[in-house]
């Protein structure tokens, strides 16, 4: 019996059926992965998938950018399946593409952009815990749980094999991003603030968050004494703004969104010594600024403060005319993203710039919600 | 053995009818729109155009053209530029560093 059944004579033909131990050179072959080893997506494990979503297999979660080709509950099973992901995923799973495929989010730029950001996936609510989500050490890199690594990747595949993401034609991406093999976080429910979704203004037990923007940049406490200190919260944050508002990041230049994901134990600090979340986004939008005359600059090093200099994304309240002006971050403080995760021991905050004005806004989704 | 299932999804939108081809050549107007202002993206659209204009009109005998820059390169051109545009035979869309 031949390991591979295909059309005879064309290696990159979809096979009707397949010995299983060669499914690893196949994937490789056909290009259905971006390097990293899958599991065979078989027609039983993803019809199981298809049932935990709660939506009948050829539901379309639309076109999926660049390729344009439809994204169903099937094929996006499929990836799942490829992933490692449970039934109970599902429904996260197609949230966060849902969220993803919103216009405001502009996926096929994210994907394709030269700029190094992706979909950070952010769960929040109930569902951190009925999943076995990690929350802590290691939140960023799947903290060894299968949720929010299978979670992630599966919501990669679909860029991949659905999206046809390929680096060089059509992602421009310059030097890339790690998360772009899997990047899924949650917020830790052990947090003195609302859900995070709450703040976002999304009712409900559970949500999925998406928000495209660069891997976490480290804002370590340096140099701020926390002992006997009755104002250390506000240092930490100054020391935030420090880093969000780096010359280098599109941020500064464009505003947009940013997220800061700070560990339990700063965000219980925070709230002994009074701050809310809203008070800390308020704070961080005053402090997270560079001058105007920093930001942009002539050749000669004098500021550019033309009419022929002017940047079309910026409110009209900047004075593009003063090399004093001060310039956030973000559009509001409503932009600056606030989420709790990381391990409950040092005190860390860590920064991650988005892609500025030009697309992957964070958009919530409801997980009780209708599809 | 083991069946699998295709994880690069179905088939694409389909896609849209062709616009209708223009009339005589002395009715036709054309329209550009740049997909960000030179300052920031370059400045060769402009002479681009201005090079274009002269061919259009030597070939297709064209007689006018509308100018549109979008203020951001990623982002769609909003309905009032589109509006702007919809009366024109032929849009010439473009970026040139």
């Amino acid at each position: 019996m031949p390991a591979v059944r295909e059309a005879e004579g064309d290696p990159t033909a979809w096979p009707s059926a397949i010995d299983p131990l060669t499914w690893p050179e196949l994937s490789y072959r056909l290009g259905l992965t971006d390097g990293l080893p899958t599991f065979p997506p078989e027609r039983s494990v993803v019809d199981r998938l298809v049932a935990g979503s709660g939506l009948p297999p050829e539901f379309s979660i639309g076109p999926v950018p660049p390729s344009g080709r439809v994204a169903t509950i099937e094929a996006v099973a499929a990836n799942a399946a490829m992933a490692g992901c449970l039934p109970e995923h599902l429904p996260v799973v197609v949230a966060a593409l849902q969220a993803m495929l919103e216009p405001r989010f502009n996926l096929a730029g994210v994907v394709t952009t030269t700029h190094p950001c992706w979909p950070l996936v952010i769960v929040s609510g109930e569902v951190v815990t009925d999943l076995a989500m990690a929350t802590a050490e290691s939140v960023f890199n799947g903290g060894g749980a299968r949720a929010n690594a299978a979670i992630g990747r599966a919501v990669r595949l679909v860029t991949w094999n659905v999206g046809g993401g390929r680096p060089r034609y059509p992602v421009q991406e310059v030097f890339g991003h790690p998360g772009r093999f899997a990047f899924c976080i949650a917020e830790t429910p052990a947090q003195p603030w609302p859900p995070f979704h709450e703040a976002r203004g999304v009712r409900g037990a559970s949500a999925v968050t998406v928000f495209a923007c660069e891997a976490p940049q480290s804002a370590a406490h340096w140099g701020v004494t926390t002992a006997g200190n009755p104002g250390v919260g506000r240092q930490w944050l100054e020391l935030y703004a420090d880093q969000m508002r780096a010359r280098g990041n599109s941020n500064t230049h464009t505003m947009g969104e940013i997220l800061l994901v700070i560990t339990p134990s700063v965000a219980r600090t925070l709230a002994a010594e009074g701050w809310t979340r809203e008070a800390v986004q308020d704070f961080l939008w005053q402090r997270a600024r560079r001058r105007l005359g920093e930001i942009r600059i002539r050749a000669d090093g004098r500021p550019a403060v033309g009419p022929g200099d002017r940047y079309e994304w910026w409110p009209p309240w900047v004075d593009q005319t003063d090399p004093n002006a001060s310039v956030p971050v973000a559009w509001s403080p409503g932009d600056i993203h606030v989420v709790v995760a990381g391990a409950d021991s040092i005190p860390w905050g860590v920064v991650c710039p988005s892609w500025g004005h030009l697309g992957g806004f964070a958009v919530t989704r409801a997980l009780d919600g209708a599809p | 053995m083991i069946e699998l299932v295709d994880p690069r999804g179905g088939s694409r939108p389909a896609p849209q009818a062709l616009a209708p081809r223009p009339g005589p050549p002395a009715a036709r107007r054309i329209g550009f729109l740049c997909n960000e202002p030179a300052h920031l993206s370059g400045p060769h659209f402009q002479p681009y155009t201005v090079a274009l204009e002269a061919a259009l009109r030597e070939r297709l005998g064209v007689s006018r053209f509308d100018h549109e820059v979008k203020p951001v390169l990623s982002r769609p051109a909003d309905d009032a530029q589109l509006d702007r545009l919809v009366g024109c035979d032929g849009v010439i869309n473009g970026l040139a560093k």
